[in-house]
């Protein structure tokens, strides 16, 4: 499912500006203490144009093959431990939906509070009770380029935090 | 075309399914799951509570098994109702549910946002 990446077919899907933008309108809404942002699925660096209109503060911005220069080649799943946790840190991501529990779990071992895309099956595949669930959508019919999906976007904190 | 699980047979939960790589029979099954123990959903399409007679006809793809001293079958029932509610099908229930009938947290946009 999903565009790939000539290469080396990785999954690459392209957020589209309006969900990205209703991505960081749900993270104003919610986080108001954030210091850092980090992106771990970065590709073209769409989301992270959207990111740095709404925030003005440093952006780790990483990818498993980036497709910019700014982006910083990091496999977030097996590399996460290199990764250190920050306070105050924020990730918005859309990553690719086949591992999306994963990326989801590591997003929050190394922050706190996390805006997130995900597969629709990923919502119910969640362990609910282990994090504090601020917003669920299930986005019907999205478009993505030449694909239309049903999707999920989460709105997570730590429950510690 | 055979059968195959996920998940340990007498665990908390376990589904099984036709597998076309699985030279096992149905019978492999019957003998190691203490059926009193569990009770049995169908994993696709709508998904309801199947007896034991009905899972042993196989009509459907595959079976998820629920320990009843663990899990609360009228709860998984009410969120699977629910969803249908909102117009939220779930492909393959592969697992236990969340609380969603208490939480009622998610909302459903339709169309490009």
């Amino acid at each position: 499912m999903g565009n790939y990446r000539e290469t080396n077919m990785r999954e690459f899907i392209k957020t589209p500006d309006s969900l990205g933008n209703f991505m960081l309108e749900l993270s104003k809404k919610h986080f108001n203490n954030v210091e850092e942002i980090l992106e771990p699925c970065a590709g073209d660096g769409a989301l992270v144009d959207i990111i740095e209109k709404h925030y003005n503060v440093p952006i780790i911005k990483l990818d498993i093959q980036p497709l910019r220069d700014d982006i910083k080649e990091f496999n977030f799943v097996k590399d996460i431990k290199k990764l250190e946790y920050k306070k105050n840190r924020l990730t918005i991501m859309n990553p690719p939906f086949a591992k999306s529990i994963k990326f989801i779990e590591n997003a929050l071992k190394k922050s706190d509070m996390l805006v997130t895309l995900c597969s629709s099956n990923t919502l119910f595949n969640l362990d609910w009770d282990k994090y504090d669930i601020l917003e669920v959508y299930y986005i019907k019919n999205q478009i993505f380029g030449e694909l239309k999906l049903n999707i999920g976007l989460f709105v997570i904190k730590n429950k510690s935090y | 075309m055979g059968y195959d699980h996920r998940r340990n047979l007498d665990g908390n939960y376990f589904k099984i399914f036709k597998s076309t790589i699985s030279n096992l029979s149905l019978d492999y099954y019957i003998s190691r799951i203490n059926f009193d123990n569990y009770f049995i959903y169908k994993l696709t399409g709508k998904q309801r509570e199947v007896s034991k007679d009905d899972f042993l006809k196989f009509n459907y793809s595959g079976y998820i098994f629920f320990n009843k001293t663990i899990y609360d079958k009228k709860e998984l029932q009410q969120s699977l109702e629910y969803l249908w509610s909102l117009g939220i099908t779930i492909m393959y229930l592969d697992k236990p549910l969340p609380r969603l009938s208490d939480l009622k947290k998610i909302k459903v946009i339709d169309g490009k946002l």
